[in-house]
């Protein structure tokens, strides 16, 4: 299943840096979602959109993920020549991530 | 459907906070929004960096009080930070940006070779080019390889070029408008030329800021 047929997503940006916070709509589907969801999952899917490291943060009161991309945003805001120069659209991106099947 | 949304409102009490909005307004507050809000800025949650604390959302407890009502509690504070952040910002010279949209059967081809002929003709200017960069909107402008789907209706080519010289700024923003003349069918030309100017954050020791309350009263 694809993420976000779980849970919703929102992109920030400061510098060159790109943070994305998912959180399960559904508390039972946390652990599912911290299983499935890793650093390296989203470090893949991303590709070459980032240079840097990915980090994971875990936010359990609050059922959710938190994610810092470094060199993710072209330079940053004012120096990248993107399309989408805040990455606005990354919490797009990262609810397409296929999470497979619950087993 | 509304659209407009009412502003938040939040009701501060020592440890919490209540977000809401006024009563017949667009919008909703709700768990989820603020949550989403909360922490789409933040990096590590056990050290948020502000002028006047460290703050730690790590353990937060998010109470959905229904009717557009949230109570949000558990937030802790470190001791702030020793420095001030101050963005600087730094002048690069000009950004300038073409669009020329390609439709129907062999619309991404034609893109692909006006592309070609943009970067072919800027050539001659390379060494005044700090950065240049093509994408086809409806293709890869926003995840370049990572997502792809079916062939285009239609796709929107965009030249952005960063560079020094004002007068290769021009150049590169009109060498999408001359793309009317070939490859067949481009329409919709855009350009637009503005300044491009760098911010870089730097950190600053408080005493260098001096900080003075004024209060008025009428």
């Amino acid at each position: 299943m694809r993420l976000r047929e779980i849970a919703a997503s929102r992109s920030g940006d400061k510098g060159d840096v790109s943070n994305i916070c998912v959180f399960v709509y559904d508390e039972e589907d946390y652990p599912f979602l911290v299983e499935r969801l890793t650093a390296d999952v989203v470090r893949d899917h991303f590709g070459d959109l980032v240079r840097g490291k990915v980090t994971r943060y875990e936010l359990p009161n609050v059922h959710g993920l938190n994610f810092v991309l470094e060199e993710a945003l072209g330079g940053g805001v004012s120096m990248t020549l993107r399309s989408d120069p805040h990455g606005k659209s990354f919490q797009s991106l990262v609810l397409a991530i296929e999470l497979g099947d619950r087993t | 459907m509304r659209t407009t949304s009412g502003s938040p409102i939040a009701d501060v009490e020592d440890g919490s906070v209540v977000v809401t909005k006024l009563p017949g307004t667009g919008g909703l507050v709700d768990a989820m929004t603020m949550k989403t809000q909360l922490y789409y800025e933040i990096h590590d949650p056990t050290r948020y960096l502000t002028p006047d604390v460290t703050a730690d959302f790590s353990d937060i407890r998010v109470e959905d009080l229904g009717d557009d009502r949230v109570r949000l509690s558990g937030a802790r504070g470190r001791p702030r930070p020793e420095t001030l952040k101050a963005l600087v910002g730094v002048d690069q010279g000009w950004k300038a940006t073409g669009e020329m949209s390609y439709g129907g059967p062999g619309c991404v081809e034609r893109a692909r070779r006006a592309e070609e002929i943009v970067r072919k003709r800027l050539e001659p200017y390379a060494a005044e080019i700090d950065d240049i960069r093509v994408d086809l909107q409806g293709v890869d402008a926003l995840f370049g390889d990572q997502l792809t789907g079916g062939y285009p209706a239609e796709v929107r080519l965009r030249l952005a070029v960063r560079t020094t010289s004002r007068d290769v700024a021009r150049r590169a923003a009109h060498e999408t408008e001359l793309l009317y003349f070939g490859p067949a069918g481009g329409g919709g030309n855009v350009t637009s030329v503005v300044p491009a100017l760098g911010v870089t954050p730097a950190y600053v020791p408080r005493e260098l800021v001096p900080v003075t309350t004024e209060v008025y009263e009428t």
